[in-house]
């Protein structure tokens, strides 16, 4: 009896309740012992809690699907837009090394 | 003698022409010089241009040389080092990889949060679930929505039977159709369960439906509501040790009905008694064949040690309930036996 008194006491102890409340059970269950009433209620705080975490889940799953998919529409946007960038930029340089190296060729040819 | 004219005249003539002959080779000789010297002269500008063309094209070839030396530098360094434009697309691409990768993390993070309250959660339940599986008592234990639904069917039937049902059952009903009996309603309700199978087949599925409903109501009218000050303990102890029990008892005879239904171990009779041990109420003929059909299933084949101790268990049930003595302890403790290192070990310290 004590044994089961400790478990439900240590198992009140890790409820996702309030801090009053876990006192407020804590405390019934020291004067009363494990009364059904107590057991029931205890029972009814975990499968709330189950059934709030459910949704928890859920919704938490839903939020990072969304922000993960906005990050890698985000990622595949500015991919794009770099590649595009990267490939100007690279179109401009090679003019203009092409426009250095024949102005250099052409220096050094004038120069035979 | 011929004629003086004649030889003057040839004289003449042969003089001029030899004069003639004369400038002839004159001319020939100035032509020839002519063309001698033009051909110095040809051969002096090739000899020139030759000497000319020797000293500009080595210049040239290095020129040229040093220009393709010079392009293949460029080239190969243009390779070696990325452009500018590389630069900036790496650079801008390892900032969406510390984004994306930081974004990561973050979700890695909630996802490890909500897992470890979700494992908290499922340790709770399991706590709880053992909790109330030593103190389920019947004047709090609260029926499961299934076990709710087979009391409203239970509570139908039983208005169904009607004057089949002696005594009057309005009390029952209500507390079925409310999914709440207390001790004295449940010892009501395991009997009206048993006068209704014995008085009507309801077909399988609602007869297991009642043998269960039966097993429960009795478990539950079996214990004791406790006193909040005193000795609760106790009666839970001793009523979670009755349930398990009785649990254990449904297990092996179940296991042993579906084996008798599958292999068919005696000559007759193989469905009706598979049945009556699936529901888990076999009767006093049912259970002396169930022990002949266990040593006949026994020798079907060569059976797991799993479905051996089912079968033993099973037997020590039989003979309980049939009152061989001195049997059921024994048997019941082989699935409970140590393992034989251990046995081995306590006879040695013994």
């Amino acid at each position: 009896m004590v044994d089961l008194q400790n478990r439900i006491i240590k198992l009140i102890k890790t409820l996702f309740i309030p801090e009053e409340e876990k006192a407020s059970l804590t405390q019934r269950v020291v004067q009363n012992g494990v009364t059904p009433e107590i057991v029931v209620e205890v029972k009814k705080v975990i499968d709330q809690s189950v059934s709030d975490y459910e949704e928890e889940v859920e919704r938490e799953v839903k939020k990072l699907q969304d922000n993960l998919n906005k990050t890698v529409q985000e990622f595949e946007r500015e991919y794009s837009a770099i590649q595009a960038d990267a490939k100007n930029m690279q179109k401009q340089e090679l003019k203009k090394k092409e426009e250095q190296d024949l102005d250099q060729i052409r220096k050094k040819l004038s120069q035979i | 003698m011929g004629k003086p004219e004649t030889l003057m005249s040839l004289i003449h003539e042969d003089e001029a022409r030899k004069q003639h002959q004369a400038e002839k080779e004159t001319l020939k000789a100035e032509k020839r010089n002519q063309n001698r010297d033009q051909v110095i002269t040809l051969n002096l500008e090739n000899r020139n241009q030759s000497r000319e063309s020797s000293r500009v094209l080595p210049a040239l070839r290095d020129k040229i040389k040093e220009v393709g030396s010079w392009l293949a530098k460029r080239f190969k360094s243009s390779r070696e080092n990325p452009s500018l434009g590389q630069v900036i697309k790496e650079a801008r691409l390892q900032t969406m990889e510390d984004k994306a990768s930081s974004a990561t993390e973050q979700a890695e993070g909630q996802v490890r949060t909500l897992e470890a309250k979700g494992k908290a959660l499922g340790g709770q339940q399991a706590e709880i679930t053992a909790i109330v599986r030593e103190v389920k008592m019947a004047d709090f234990y609260e029926p499961s929505e299934g076990q709710k639904a087979d009391m409203g069917k239970l509570a139908d039937m039983i208005l169904r039977a009607g004057p089949k049902v002696e005594g009057g059952f309005g009390k029952l009903v209500d507390g079925l159709k409310a999914g709440n009996l207390s001790k004295e309603l449940k010892q009501q309700a395991v009997a009206v369960i048993e006068q209704l199978m014995q008085g009507h087949s309801w077909g399988k599925e609602n007869e297991v439906m009642l043998t269960n409903l039966k097993w429960d109501f009795k478990a539950g009218s079996e214990s004791e509501k406790p006193s909040q000050q005193e000795g609760m303990g106790d009666v839970l102890e001793s009523y979670a040790g009755s349930q398990v029990e009785l649990n254990k008892r449904n297990g092996a005879y179940g296991e042993l009905g579906r084996l008798i239904i599958e292999q068919n171990p005696l000559m007759s009779g193989n469905k009706s008694l598979g049945e009556a041990f699936l529901k888990g109420e076999p009767s006093q003929e049912d259970l002396r064949n169930g022990l002949k059909a266990i040593d006949a299933i026994k020798k079907l084949a060569r059976w797991p040690k799993a479905v051996l101790a089912e079968l033993e268990e099973a037997k020590s049930y039989i003979d309980k309930e049939l009152g061989v003595p001195g049997k059921s302890e024994k048997v019941v403790n082989i699935s409970r036996r140590k393992p034989r290192a251990e046995q081995k070990g306590i006879g040695i310290a013994a």
